[in-house]
């Protein structure tokens, strides 16, 4: 798949969706976000990293440092309880959003 | 939950910011480590997997800082670094940081000062439980007998019990009055500051004993059965041995024993001033609480928790009519008497105070306003010598926003140190401020029923308000919160001025050169600062001129060189007979002694404000309407009486020792009640009555005096008749002693022959007639010094910022001038040309500050004595002086210019 960028103010949700099947680092994050997308989303470090702290800052996301399986040490994120709500909150907006294009695309 | 993880995040990144940025550099190189790895895992060499995976970093750094964005610590962060330039530019010039700091202190320290009084007088709440819930009941009269005195305010007591047993709205009620006893008993007599309380009193007040019990409300039931005694913490201490056992023991107060009851707590000051003790109404016979005519009692209540103001305002109205059926009285109108109900908070001020006390408000704001002019000025200039470094960093990116921000934060920083400083300036202030304190002269004592201060239209909460004049927490929020705003007014002009800017002028031109452009804003200031002084020095010059026009007055009595002191004999001994032979022996006894003039007695002295007065009837006119007859004021006095003051007697005779209860009553009237009485006629010999025992059948005029003022020092005397005290005795008088020496110094001379006589009866009050006709002038010399000091602290202020911008421009022109003179001109002429310019700033300033005078000294016009707001003669002389100052100011840094050689100047280019 061809290269995009991400859509406007969907990184936040993106993170948070990933960061909810277990905790995982920023590098892990990217990575994941490239595979689940064949390589189509693609986040630079510039991009991520300030969102990462955005929203640990705001309380969604703690973090703590652990060995990764290459042996590093990295700094592991994980959603609180505050970024499961954001989460549902964020995608059941999605949803909506979705569905209303499509109604406006097929309905046209 | 979410709150705290936000608030913990912040914290981290205030107490840990180092911390916080290593993590990180760790966590960034651990990013890239990472990519790495896995670059190399799909076959890159390992120095291109890293240099790819740093690459895709797009420069840590900025990676960073991004990050650094994202978090709101940045805001933090940034004011860290503006505070940390703001300090170094402060620290740099020591000598221009403290000139700032010392005009702000001053700008600020007054306001402060006169905000603790204001606070005192108008804002603390009233140091009394629920205070706002406290309401003053007032009896109303309707205007009769040609009176002015429409809210008489105080209360019968049967009045006083009608309109009680008739209300639901008040939680608690009460009576109180001043007066003063004499305690006896051991050690020496001393005459008590007292207030007269029904035992709703405390309860009203929410104020319980310290030790033992105030009034139980039987004691508020029988007269004369329960004699109890209050006692404040200071006497218990002062006279009572601080013994936790005195309750239950008594003390002889005018002769009678009361049990005390119990001790109040420290500190405790009623409504009606500092007292000593606390007595029951009921302590009075019933023949006395009976008296329904008997107004004697303020009255104060408290407000059931459910009633609203407006239903207590109301339902006082209703009262008031009750009460009015109830207690008759025929008026020549025939409107009734009523009552009305007001919140005490909102009374609790004098109007005359609080007029006083805003004009004063209003003057120490135009010396911040001054002193903020004078440090903007500053500011200006020495922005202008900043333009390249702030034109640098603007070019190196910082924003304009960033710019203003960071100077305005400077300006924070000054007025925060000006504000600390000023705190020093306040609390000189205040204790200056306590030294002439209208309340303390007040104070001393004399907060007897007639003469309460009423020469200075004090009430008790005025008194109370003015004894708690300090720098508290209050005053130090006010103190940030001037400094704050003080920062806003000075620190916009070189922010704007930055703003302004155009980086690529400030870049190419020298500092100097770009700046003559600013003089038309420096000029401005200037002109503001002349008006405002202007303004301040016309209400003082008026304020002085008032004063020194009531100090002038003549008051119709020689106040120099006379002792007065006041006795009491209790009513117990006060039969008419024994009060007259022992004010004779008393007279004769002090009379006799060394350095003694005169001595004579009366019931009350020149400017006590308020003597007494009763109505007047002409026996040989018709008889005028019951509730129509004219009154006049009533003093009474001994033979010697006008002899001592040296009020000169115009016609017929003064007194004699002849005129005696059982000769016919005579009376001396002053010249203003023979010439509003008897116009065209001689009054000697006319058959007058007068409203009081013994006179209102038949009294007969035997002379005229000299007018004396009673009341207040700017009030002309009101038609006046005098009695013989021998013919009307009196218990309660002064004792009057014009000495040859210091009049102070007779006092124990006097207390001496007192005691010879009655070793129980203590003398107090003891004054200098002096020191009372100054204290009726108190007020206004008060007013009067401190707008004068004000005053003088604007002008000396205007006149540094004059100087400060002259110089500032002769400086910047010393180059012209240079040029001038070597073509030339005559050092004069130089002079001359830079003091022009000066003189149109100052008319300029004068002619602004003339409109806003002729405005703002409305505000005077209540409190001027004798002199118009608008008084052409004050306003000349303080334009002269005003402009004499200016030029002095622009002609010191002018003559500087001129003296400069002129190839000096050139070279320096």
């Amino acid at each position: 798949m061809a290269k995009m960028d991400i859509p406007q103010g969907t990184l936040d949700m993106l993170i948070l969706t990933i960061l909810s099947r277990g905790s995982l680092h920023g590098y892990g994050i990217s990575q994941r976000l490239a595979e689940l997308t064949q390589d189509g989303f693609q986040v630079n470090p510039g991009s991520l990293f300030p969102a990462l702290y955005k929203l640990e800052q705001d309380g969604k996301l703690q973090s703590e440092w652990a060995a990764s399986e290459s042996n590093r040490n990295a700094k592991y994120y994980s959603l609180t309880r505050a970024g499961r709500k954001q989460l549902e909150r964020e995608r059941e907006r999605w949803n909506r959003v979705t569905h209303m294009i499509a109604s406006v695309l097929e309905g046209a | 939950m979410i709150l705290l993880d936000r608030f913990k995040s912040l914290a981290r990144w205030i107490l840990r910011r180092s911390h916080v940025e290593a993590e990180l550099d760790r966590e960034l190189s651990s990013y890239v480590e990472m990519s790495a790895d896995s670059r190399i895992r799909d076959g890159e060499t390992p120095d291109e997997a890293r240099r790819q995976a740093r690459m895709a970093l797009r420069g840590v750094e900025q990676t960073k800082e991004r990050i650094r964005t994202e978090r709101w610590g940045v805001q933090l962060d940034r004011f860290r670094q503006d505070l940390h330039y703001g300090w170094r530019s402060i620290v740099r010039q020591p000598g221009f940081t403290a000139i700032i700091v010392l005009t702000l202190a001053i700008g600020i320290g007054v306001n402060t000062a006169i905000y603790t009084v204001v606070d005192a007088t108008m804002l603390r709440a009233l140091p009394f439980t629920e205070p706002d819930r406290l309401m003053k009941i007032s009896l109303t009269r309707p205007a009769d007998r040609g009176s002015a005195i429409v809210d008489l305010a105080i209360w019968s007591y049967p009045k006083y019990e009608t309109f009680r047993r008739n209300q639901q709205v008040f939680e608690h009620t009460a009576l109180y009055r001043a007066i003063t006893l004499n305690l006896t008993g051991e050690g020496e007599p001393e005459r008590l500051r007292t207030e007269e309380v029904s035992a709703g009193y405390f309860p009203v007040l929410g104020v319980g004993a310290e030790i033992g019990r105030t009034f139980l409300p039987e004691e508020d039931a029988i007269p004369e059965k329960d004699f109890v005694v209050v006692v404040s913490r200071d006497l218990w201490e002062r006279r009572l041995g601080a013994d936790p056992a005195v309750i239950g023991k008594t003390i002889t107060l005018d002769s009678k024993k009361y049990t005390v009851a119990g001790v109040l707590p420290a500190g405790f000051q009623g409504l009606s001033g500092p007292a000593d003790i606390w007595v029951p109404v009921h302590r009075s016979p019933a023949s006395d609480l009976d008296q329904q005519w008997a107004h004697a009692w303020q009255f104060v209540a408290r407000l059931n928790s459910d009633v609203s103001v407006e239903q207590a305002k109301s339902a006082a109205t209703a009262l008031g009519k009750i009460v009015d059926e109830a207690h008759k009285s025929p008026t020549s109108s025939g409107a009734g008497w009523g009552a009305k109900a007001e919140v005490l908070n909102e009374i609790r001020v004098d109007p005359m105070i609080r007029n006083s006390v805003l004009v004063l408000f209003g003057a120490v704001t135009c010396v911040l306003l001054i002193a903020c002019v004078n440090v903007a000025n500053l500011l200006l200039a020495r922005a202008t010598s900043r333009r390249r470094e702030i034109a640098i960093r603007t070019a190196i990116g910082a924003g304009r926003a960033r710019v203003v921000r960071q100077l305005l934060t400077e300006s924070v920083l000054l007025a925060l140190l000006g504000g600390a400083a000023s705190l020093f300036v306040a609390y000189l202030s205040v204790s200056g401020l306590n030294i002439i304190n209208p309340a303390g002269n007040a104070l001393g004592f004399g907060t007897g029923p007639s003469v309460l201060p009423a020469s200075w239209r004090l009430s008790g909460l005025t008194l109370l308000g003015l004894s708690s004049i300090r720098v508290d927490s209050n005053a130090l929020v006010f103190t940030f919160a001037i400094a704050i705003l003080a920062a806003m007014l000075f620190g916009l002009a070189p922010a704007w001025q930055a703003v302004r800017t155009q980086v690529s002028d400030a870049l190419k031109k020298k500092d100097d050169q770009a700046v003559g452009l600013r003089f038309r804003g420096k000029a401005g200031l200037v002109v503001v600062e002349i008006a405002l002084a202007f303004i301040l020095l016309t209400g003082a010059g008026l304020a002085i001129k008032s004063l020194a026009r009531l100090v002038s007055t003549p008051i119709g009595i020689n106040a120099a060189n006379v002792l007065t002191v006041r006795l009491g004999i209790p009513p117990e001994a006060a039969n008419p007979e024994r009060i007259v032979g022992f004010f004779e022996q008393l007279e004769q006894r002090v009379a006799a002694q060394a350095g003694v003039v005169s001595t004579s007695l009366g019931t009350c002295h020149a400017l006590a404000g308020f003597c007494g007065s009763g109505i007047i009837l002409f026996r040989d006119r018709p008889e005028v309407p019951r509730g129509t007859e004219p009154t006049i004021g009533i003093l009474r006095v001994s033979p010697s009486y006008f002899a001592t003051m040296e009020t000169p007697v115009i016609r017929g005779r003064s007194f004699t020792n002849g005129d005696r209860r059982d000769t016919p009553k005579v009376v001396v009237i002053n010249e203003t009640a023979a010439q509003r009485y008897f116009p065209g006629e001689d009054p000697i010999g006319k058959p007058i009555g007068l409203g009081i025992n013994g006179f209102g059948q038949r009294a007969e005029i035997i002379g005229v005096v000299a007018d004396v003022r009673y009341g207040l020092l700017d009030q002309p005397a009101g038609p006046d008749a005098y009695v013989s005290l021998l013919q009307a005795p009196q218990a309660n008088v002064y004792l009057f002693a014009r000495t040859g020496i210091n009049p102070i110094a007779l006092t124990p001379v006097v207390r001496q022959q007192v005691a010879a006589l009655n070793r129980d009866l203590p003398i107090y009050d003891v004054r200098t007639m002096a020191n009372r006709v100054s204290n009726a002038a108190a007020r206004a010399r008060f007013s009067a010094i401190l707008l004068g000091v004000f005053a003088a602290i604007a002008m000396a202020l205007a006149a540094i910022g004059i100087y400060g911008v002259m110089s500032y421009m002769v400086r910047q022109r010393t180059r012209e001038a240079g040029i001038r003179m070597a073509l030339g001109a005559r050092s004069q002429d130089v002079v001359w040309h830079e003091v022009r310019r000066a003189a149109v700033l100052i008319c300029a300033g004068t002619l602004l500050g003339l409109v806003g005078a002729l405005a703002a000294t409305q505000a005077l016009a209540s409190s001027l004595y004798e002199v118009k707001p608008h008084d052409p003669q004050t306003y000349v002389m303080i334009a002269v002086l005003l402009a004499a100052v200016a030029l002095l100011a622009s002609y010191v840094p002018a003559r500087r210019a001129s003296t400069v050689d002129p190839a000096i100047t050139l070279r320096t280019e």
